[in-house]
Order: C-alpha cells, then structure tokens, then sequence
C-alpha cells in the first residue's frame, strides 16, 4: 500500500523514481476548464484506491502562484465521490516556507486544517516513515473541515446573481424530476460536479434530494406564456418548458440575444414580439442587461422595470409575473406600483439554500400562474376599455370633464376585474362600475335630449321620442312585458310624474332604435345587460353571480353604442311629429270646459 | 513586437478605455485593433487553415468565444503567445501545453493587469504574460519559479551521485533573463559561472548560496507585499 505522488515533473528524479510512492504526473491542457481537468484526474487516479497519504507538489503548472497542486488538494477534500480518500493526509510539497505559503494563497484555513502538512522535497522520506508507524492523521471529520474552510466564488461571476441562479436551476430541475433531457441543464450539472465552489457548496448544504412537486390536480386555464429572461438559456427554458408541458400550457421559451443591447433595442424588440405572440401572461426577469447589475442603478434605471412599463402601456391586462433574483421590498412596492401582477424569487443572491426553500418557491410560482391564469380574460377586457375610451373621445370631443369621468370609470372598472382573483364579487362591482359609462353616455346633451320633450340626437338632428304638451305624452316606443321596448307610435295621457322618469332603458332603447338604427331594444344584448344591473349587480351572493361572460356582453354593448360609427338613420323617419302650434291651440281649445260644455251640447 | 487584439464585442473594451482614461491603441504603438467587420473573413481564413493575417503577432489577446474550437486550434497553430479571455472561464490559468497560452477571466482581463503588462512591454520590451495574470506579481513568480527549477537540479545532482553538471544543464535557468534585473551581482555572477563552467561536486555551495539567496529575496518581497 503506498502513498502517491503528484508532480509535473517538477521534484527530483529520486522521488519520481521512489519506489515507496506511486508516482503520477499532471499537467495543465488547453482543452477544458482547470477544475475540470482536475476532477476528471483525480476521479481517475484516486478513486477506489487504497492509499494511505497524498503528497502534492504545491504547483502543477508554469506559472507557480497558481498554485495548482493545492488546489488538486482542495479538490480531494470536497469531491464526494473519493469517499474515504477525502480524509486521507495531505502533504503539500514546497520549497516556499510554510509562511510565505500561507501569506501568498487564498485559502490559508486550508493548509492549517487538520491533516495538511507543508514540507520540503527533502522531507518526503521522513514524512512516508511517519505513515508508516500511522503518526500522520488526516482529517477525522470531514464536515469539520467544511465548516472551516470556504471557497470563493470563481472569476467568471459578475455578482453572486449567476451562482444562485445555477443553483436554483438545479433546485427546480431536482423539484421537477428532470433527469437528462436537456443540454443545459446536463451542463449545468456537470459544472457542479467538477466546480471547486460548487463542490463546496454541495457539501456545505445537507439536504434532501426527495422533495418533488406533484402537479396533479393543478388546473391552469388554457393560456399563452411568454418568457423574458436573459439567463433564459442557462436552463430556465428547459425548466418552464417541462413545466408548462405537465400543466398543459403554452409556452415560448426565450431565445433573444441581450448581448451589448441598448435598452431601447430591447424594448422595441420585445414588444413586436409581444405583438406579434399576443402572450396572455409574462415572466419577466428584473435584470436583463449588464448595466442593471451596477450597484448603484435605481429601479426606476432597471430594464426589467422599464419594460414592465411599457407592457402595460401596450395592455394593462397582459398579466407580468416579475420573475427576480432581487429581494428588496423597496423593489417590489415598485414593482408592484407600476403594474406587476405577481412576483415571485427567482433566487436567493447570498443565500444558497436547501432544496425545501426552493419547493415553497416552486410552489408559490405555480400559484401564481394559476391565479394569473384567471385573469387573462383582461388583455381583452383592456382592449375594450381602450376602444370605448376612444368611442368616447370622438363622440364627445370637446367635453374635458366627461373625458376625465369616462377615464376614471374605465380605470375604476379594470382595477375591481384585477381583485377578481381574490374574490368573485368584484365581478358585480366592475359591472356596476362600467354601466355608469352608459349613464353617462345617455347624459350628454349630444347624445339624448331631456326636457319636457326628450328627443335622440342623430347627427345634429333631434328626433323626438317624448312629446309633452298638457300633460299629455305621447310615446314613440313601447314598453313590453319583458322589459322591452319596441317600435310603436301610440298617444295616450299620463300623469305629470310619469313624464319625469325617463329612465336609462327608455333612453338606451330610443338611443338603439333611432340613434343606432336598431328594430327594438333587445338589440345587442340590451335587455339583459339593463336586467342584470337592477337584479344581479347590486346584490351580490351565489345566486347573483356576474360572470366574465356578462362583463364582456356589457363592454361590447357599451362600445357599441358610443362608436359614432355605429350611428345609423334607418330609423330616422319613425320618430314623433313633433306637435305643431296650430295642434297646440286646438288641444287647448279641446281641454277648454266652455269648448267641452259647448260639445256636450 | 507586434501585438493584436482580436475582441467581437468592443462595448467591454469601450468601458476599460474610458474607466482608466485610456487609449490603448495610440498609447501602445505595438498594439492593434482587430477590425470587427473582418473578423467573420479571419474566422473563413482560419477554418481554412490560413494564417497570413495573423501570422506575423508576437501576441495574440483574443475572446474566446468569438472563436469556434476548430478556428481557436488553428489560431493556435502561430507562433504567437496566446491570451484567451472569456466570461465563461471560472480560474485563470497558464498553459504550455501545447504553447504558451493564457486563459482568463474577461473581467480580469480588462482590469489593472492588462496596464501593467502593456507598460511591462512598452518600457522592458518584453511580453510576460504572468504579468497578465499576477499584475505585480509576476516578478515573484519568477522568482519562485527559478528556486524550484534550481532546487531541483540541487537534489537531483546530489540525490544521484553526479559528479559534474555541465554548464548546458544552467541553460534553462540562464535563459530566464528577466530575473537578473532583480537579482544582485553576487547571485548573478554566480548563475553565469554555473552556466560558463558547469558544476563539480565540491562546489556545492555555489548552489546552496544561490538557493539561500532566491529563497531570502522571495521572503523579503512577500514581506515586503504586506
């Protein structure tokens, strides 16, 4: 059983040749990553081997303050899969003094861990009797040895960003039973074996690897995801994309290069996209470009924040779930400010933690989709609002206070259909919200007219459809048992109270009819919408359930009749003759009780 | 000297210049700039083994990734030293198998060292490419470098009953130049008689002062360091 030896020809020839050690070269290739080369050197030479003690030259390569050897130490300590070896003594050969030794490397805790010894070449002969009368300990405790020695993060990391983020990748990976389908992840795996830092991080962290979600059960509604991400290719398209497949969603993975990018670029480029897919929902990572992970950037300067803006301008009822390596609150109330409808972590920079926080995240996120799957009826329900909002605009063009009444009632509307998610009375309340756009429609002077004589205003014209003269009213349209009114001239008299309750169903049917052209007021679902605001609306319980059906009917009615497009004089003709002055003599003359005592007669 | 470098996304190089109020290219008069319009033409030459564009570089500085694996092996293929860098390299290092090659990390690559090696190649018209990796350092690499080489050849020659080393068998420490700048007269003296007459056995303790001495200056500069 002898010790081994491990050089780049860089001791003298009797020790190379010593027939108590074994003896093994390594040197530095150009091929692959130096972790890399050393796992796979030592997985090779070391593993499943009796060996009683590791003598390392301190370098391995030309450039001596590399100091490699150590490092292939290091690896042997934290590499898993050399079992017992890990433990075994390690004995670093040098002709630097142990303290410029522990002064010039990065890990001085290293070399004054137990079972590391620091010698000279001339020494290895007295150190191999050492072994042999066992006066050379390696490390009893390995755990002990993790918990004192830390690895730093290697140089290729900007930030601690990449590092959490590769290790969530993992985690999620290990959530959802992926095993080696895909390239990146199988990369990413690879890199964790052979990465000093990720070795130290594996053994750091005690945690199960049985923990798997079970999606049975999940019912996500049948929606469009989009994904914007720059680490995107490291693995989380994979991840969504198996994912998204077990819940039966649609997904586009992220293929765009945000290499060098202005944020302008990106911004145009992502919504053409987004117009072109017509996602239903986003995942939108917080830091797209380089410039976001300067410290000092602001929100309000991030290019995930940014683009969160400008989704919502395009439509408010895009749901963005803010995917994020960031965990300040200050962050989030921005977030959540400037629209986000859900966020959820990403990662945990500076915190490398088992796979149970991962799960919750896991399960969160799930969550998430499934109550912004809900929502996704309001990318339509923006769509509305927008046009009705321009309906409003060209049909009342000069009218500022109505504008900013028609604004509010919009906003007010599509801020209770977003609470839909956390209860389903906020339908009834959305819905009485956006029928006031009716009432306020039929308010205005340009749209119906009323005095004592109501008329419907059809391009400057005023077709009277209430004619009032001594309490006699004569009626255009009538009002039918099932709360109809249909196209009929008939005169009769009322009383004067009755003349004051022009109410909304008389003004909307006369506005359909004459106005719209329209051959009664059922036209357009106008019945039903004027039934469910007095009966359901404002009485919320199981019972009276406004569905996302009734709210869509109601938006399309109520775009309907304010698009000025819509105006239509088919009905022009059928209004009231409007009661002469000659009519009007002749009507007091007959109410006159001379004329009728006369008539008596 | 002539020295290029061959770099597809200029923006890091941009920074770098602007963040040390820099210009390279006019400071360094051996430097150049690979033109990025032509670099997709360099990429043809270089899948097709043509070399002529490059081919006169006593050093290559090129991003590893603007580079497939069958264009990087045949770049490798000049005389010229090589700095690889990359963000996907997680430790920097340096090669000599099968040239001498530097692999580093870009963030370090665009940083305080790449200075110190321009100036280092600008002033001593030498190209050091420790220098890249250990900035300051590579002086004391050097040095740490000669005492293995040198304690090497000690145990060697009296581990194995020798009874003169020829003077060739200095050649290699010799040739490391730059070390004399640094060292005093005695040790260099010392070294050119090594390599003038060789070594007889009796004269054992030529080494072990030279030993002695490598072995004091390394402490010393490390002391000094901190």
């Amino acid at each position: 059983m002898k010790s081994v030896l491990i050089h780049n020809n860089n001791v003298s020839q009797i020790c190379i040749n010593s027939n108590l050690l074994n003896s093994f070269h390594f040197s530095i290739n150009s091929t692959t990553e130096l972790d890399e080369q050393i796992h796979n050197y030592i997985l090779k030479k070391l593993s499943n081997q009796d060996i009683p003690a590791i003598f390392i030259k301190a370098s391995l390569s030309n450039n001596y303050l590399d100091f490699v050897g150590i490092r292939l130490a290091l690896h042997v300590r934290f590499t898993k899969q050399l079992e017992a070896i890990r433990t075994i003594p390690i004995i670093i050969i040098s002709e630097l003094s142990e303290r410029s030794l522990l002064r010039l490397y990065e890990y001085p805790a290293f070399l004054l861990s137990k079972g590391v010894f620091i010698i000279d070449e001339s020494k290895i002969d007295s150190y191999i009797d050492k072994l042999a009368n066992s006066n050379l300990i390696g490390c009893s405790n390995i755990d002990l040895f993790h918990d004192k020695v830390s690895i730093k993060i290697p140089d290729e990391f900007d930030s601690y960003h990449s590092i959490s983020n590769e290790w969530s990748i993992l985690q999620w990976s290990k959530l959802l039973c992926i095993k080696d389908e895909f390239d990146e992840i199988n990369q990413l795996r690879k890199k964790f074996e052979y990465l000093l830092y990720y070795k130290y991080l594996t053994n750091a962290i005690n945690q199960s690897d049985k923990l798997a979600l079970n999606l049975n059960g999940t019912s996500i509604k049948d929606c469009k995801i989009k994904y914007i991400d720059d680490d995107s290719k490291k693995g989380w398209n994979s991840i969504f994309s198996r994912l998204f497949k077990q819940l039966g969603v649609k997904f586009t993975p992220c293929q765009y290069n945000f290499k060098d990018k202005t944020y302008d670029e990106l911004e145009s480029d992502m919504l053409s996209q987004i117009k072109a897919e017509d996602p239903d929902i986003i995942i939108l990572d917080l830091r797209l470009l380089k410039d976001d992970f300067e410290l000092s950037t602001e929100i309000k300067n991030i290019s995930g924040y940014k683009l969160l803006k400008a989704i919502k301008q395009h439509n408010e009822g895009i749901q963005v779930l803010m995917f994020t390596a960031s965990n300040k609150s200050e962050n989030f109330k921005s977030l959540l400010k400037e629209g986000a409808d859900g966020i959820c972590i990403k990662e945990f920079p500076k915190y490398i933690l088992p796979l149970e926080e991962y799960n919750n995240t896991y399960i969160d996120f799930v969550r998430l989709i499934r109550e912004l799957s809900g929502l996704i009826f309001l990318k339509e329900v923006n769509k509305y609002l927008i046009l009705i909002k321009n309906n409003f605009d060209k049909s009342l063009p000069d009218n500022d206070s109505i504008k900013r009444e028609v604004g509010l009632f919009i906003e007010l509307s599509f801020k209770l259909l977003k609470e839909t998610r956390f209860h389903e009375k906020y339908f009834n309340y959305a819905y009485i919200q956006a029928f006031h756009l009716i009432e306020l429609f039929v308010s205005q002077e340009s749209i119906f007219k009323d005095g004592d004589s109501a008329y419907v205003i059809v391009n400057n014209r005023e077709i009277l459809v209430q004619d009032f003269t001594s309490n006699v009213l004569t009626q255009a349209i009538k009002f039918t048992t099932n709360n109809k009114y249909e196209l009929q001239h008939k005169t009769f008299r009322v009383d004067s109270s009755r003349i004051k309750r022009l109410d909304t169903n008389f003004k909307i049917s006369s506005i359909l009819i004459f106005r719209l052209g329209c051959p009664n007021s059922s036209a357009k679902k106008w019945t039903n919408i004027y039934t469910i605001r007095n009966t359901k609306a404002a009485h919320y319980n199981k019972e009276n359930r406004i569905t996302k059906d009734d709210i869509f009917d109601l938006l399309k009615f109520i775009h309907f009749i304010s698009d000025i497009n819509n105006v239509n004089e088919k009905n022009l003709n059928k209004g009231l003759k409007p009661t002469s002055f000659e009519d009007k003599i002749n009507e007091a003359l007959q109410n006159h009780p001379w004329f009728k005592s006369n008539k008596k007669k | 000297m002539k020295m290029i470098l061959i770099e597809d996304r200029p923006s890091r190089l941009d920074q770098f210049q602007s963040k040390y109020g820099i210009d390279l290219f006019a400071n360094y008069d051996f430097l150049e700039f690979f033109p990025i319009e032509q670099l997709e033409s360099l990429k043809k030459d270089l899948q097709q083994n043509q070399l002529e564009r490059i081919i006169d570089y006593d050093l290559i500085m090129a991003h590893k990734s603007a580079f497939s694996i069958s264009e990087a092996s045949n770049l490798d293929k000049t005389a010229a030293t090589i700095i690889y860098f990359s963000g996907g390299i997680s430790k920097s290092y340096l090669t000599n198998s099968p040239k001498l090659t530097v692999f580093i990390n870009s963030k370090d690559f665009y940083n305080d060292n790449l200075i110190k090696f321009l100036d280092l190649a600008l002033t001593k018209g030498i190209i050091e490419p420790s220098c890249i990796l250990f900035g300051d350092r590579w002086k004391l690499n050097l040095m740490i470098e000669f005492l293995e080489k040198i304690t090497i050849k000690y145990n060697n020659f009296y581990n194995q009953n020798i009874e003169y080393l020829i003077p060739e068998e200095f050649n290699e420490l010799v040739k490391d130049r730059a070390i004399f700048e640094f060292k005093n007269n005695t040790f260099v003296d010392g070294l050119n008689k090594l390599s003038e007459n060789g070594l007889e056995r009796s004269e054992k303790h030529i080494l072990e002062i030279i030993i002695n001495q490598i072995k004091s200056d390394i402490e010393n500069t490390i002391l000094f360091e901190s």
